[in-house]
């Protein structure tokens, strides 16, 4: 845990890991991870158009006009700003794409192990 | 850094109901036990405190995954049902008959629809949890601060024990969230804000606890009324015992749960809420409170993450620490007699919760009759109420007097 502050007491002790998410349902793992990509970047994209719906209500409480936006040219700082959080965007959405190699069993080893309880 | 915490003066507890609407909402709201009007005192917390998420980017993806997974297993579940009847038929299976499903699990996920099902929900379960924590762990310093500054408030109101033995029962990641209740010291955090995102997908909405207040108002009053003290058995994140003060303001509550960090959050959380319980780490298998203590136990979904031996042992440490004529009230699964028909379908269900929500003791839990098992611990049970709240069994168990 990223705590700064290593005197902590975190009053927590080991846990069993359970690995699921390398699970495979398709033929490859590949499509498995088009499919979590898919459903991040729904995620995404109405976190976006929340974030907006947010932003035009207080704008537009503050007696802002709306078309400033579209008239708006971003700064040299915010545009390096904004790349870099464009390349973690991407990552979120299509990191699991190239973990496709992670994936080894079918379902995932835990789900293997129930098969032979019944 | 903009302080994302809002108080709230008023929210009635009387628009308690609001948030019922749509098929499941519809059955929650007809299924209010009776015994919910019948209790000593309700009311609100004196504050309402919204638990908001660390910035409004996460609030937007979980609102997402709590749309997405309400998607899931209403609309997506009744169309992947339906497929799975026809598949089963197929094979020449009656999908309303009790058979093996072993046998047949390789031709349920080979199927597209199926496969599509499982995998969009696995995929919105590890997103939405894996987001959680990975924002709430960037600012780990501030909740730890939180915490810490509500422990040396009211450091009367929370025990924690370190060096407490640890079952192996408890350590496991329950419906994927990883280091489970016990190895992340934001476990409590991160589970408060999965119940909402479960909530909202389920029932409507749980941010001010409004679905455990209803739980804590049907539990049954001892026949004598007396209730001085209660306690929630398993409290996870603090939300069952805030009701029981609620409901039994005059009453010394007390929340148990054996994940420090839980202890925690629900203790900072009450803190935050003005309410005056006191939480422990404490195992609810040998809880260390003196014979006939308690007037009032409770419980809510906790049997069904813990095994069969524990549940053995918490129901008979039940029974030694309710007093004579005190209600012991566990609400979980339905069981026995008040468990929906078992069918090939209900099993792939089922199963599917084990495989890939890691709900690792549900069959363990489901597949013996709980009512039995406190009646045989020298209760006296009465499964005649309507459940606490929709989706529960109902089990009122009074120790003799």
């Amino acid at each position: 845990m990223p705590t700064n502050n290593s005197n902590r007491l975190e009053h927590t002790t080991d846990s069993l890991a359970y690995e699921v998410e390398r699970a495979v349902f398709f033929d490859h793992p590949a499509m498995d991870a088009l499919v979590t990509s898919f459903v991040a970047m729904g995620s995404e994209v109405w976190s976006a158009q929340r974030r907006i719906k947010v932003l035009e209500s207080v704008l537009k409480d503050q007696g802002v006009s709306l078309d400033l936006i579209d008239e708006y040219q971003p700064t040299d700082e915010e545009t390096t700003a904004w790349r870099t959080e464009r390349d973690q965007f991407i990552r979120r959405v299509y990191g699991a794409l190239e973990q496709t190699s992670a994936a080894t069993a079918k379902y995932g080893p835990g789900m293997d192990s129930l098969r032979q309880e019944g | 850094m903009f302080n994302r915490r809002n108080v709230l003066s008023t929210a009635a507890y009387g628009s308690v109901f609001a948030w019922l609407f749509g098929s499941r909402q519809a059955n929650a709201a007809t299924e209010v036990s009776g015994e919910a009007s019948t209790g000593i005192a309700k009311q609100g917390p004196a504050k309402k405190v919204v638990e908001l998420m660390p910035n409004a980017d996460l609030a937007g993806r979980m609102d997402f995954h709590a749309g997405f997974l309400g998607w899931s297993i209403n609309d997506f579940e009744r169309t992947s049902s339906a497929r799975l009847d026809s598949l089963l038929r197929e094979k020449g299976v009656n999908p309303d008959a009790d058979v093996d499903l072993i046998p047949l699990l390789d031709d349920i996920r080979s199927d597209p629809v199926m496969a599509m099902r499982m995998r969009t929900w696995l995929s919105n379960q590890h997103l939405m949890l894996g987001g959680l924590e990975a924002s709430l762990g960037l600012e780990a310093d501030r909740y730890f601060d939180e915490m810490e500054a509500a422990e040396a408030r009211h450091p009367e109101r929370i025990e924690l024990n370190p060096d407490m033995k640890m079952p192996t029962y408890a350590k496991h990641e329950i419906h994927l969230q990883k280091g489970g209740y016990v190895g992340n010291p934001l476990a409590g955090y991160v589970n408060y804000h999965y119940g909402n995102i479960l909530y909202e997908a389920l029932f409507g909405s749980n941010v001010q606890d409004q679905r455990i207040a209803q739980m804590a108002n049907a539990v049954p009053l001892p026949e004598d009324g007396e209730v001085g003290r209660a306690l929630d058995m398993g409290c996870g994140t603090g939300r069952l015992a805030y009701g029981l003060k609620n409901r039994f303001p005059n009453a010394e509550v007390t929340g148990i749960d054996i994940a420090g960090p839980m202890v925690r959050f629900s203790h900072k959380r009450a803190v935050d809420l003005e309410i005056d319980c006191t939480f422990a780490q404490r195992n609810a298998e040998s809880t260390g409170y003196p014979d006939n203590h308690f007037d009032v136990i409770a419980s809510n979904i906790l049997h069904h993450e813990i095994d069969a031996a524990a549940t053995d042992n918490v129901i008979a440490e039940a029974f030694r620490i309710l007093r004579p004529g005190g209600v012991f009230y566990p609400i979980d699964h339905a069981t026995g007699k008040q468990a929906p028909q078992t069918t090939a379908k209900t099993k792939f269900w089922a199963f599917n919760d084990r495989a890939i929500n890691n709900e690792v003791w549900r069959d363990a839990f489901e597949s013996r009759d709980f009512a039995e098992l406190v009646r045989k611990a020298g209760f006296v049970v009465d499964e005649s109420l309507r459940p606490a709240v929709w989706g529960t069994g109902s089990i009122k168990a009074v120790k003799p007097a």
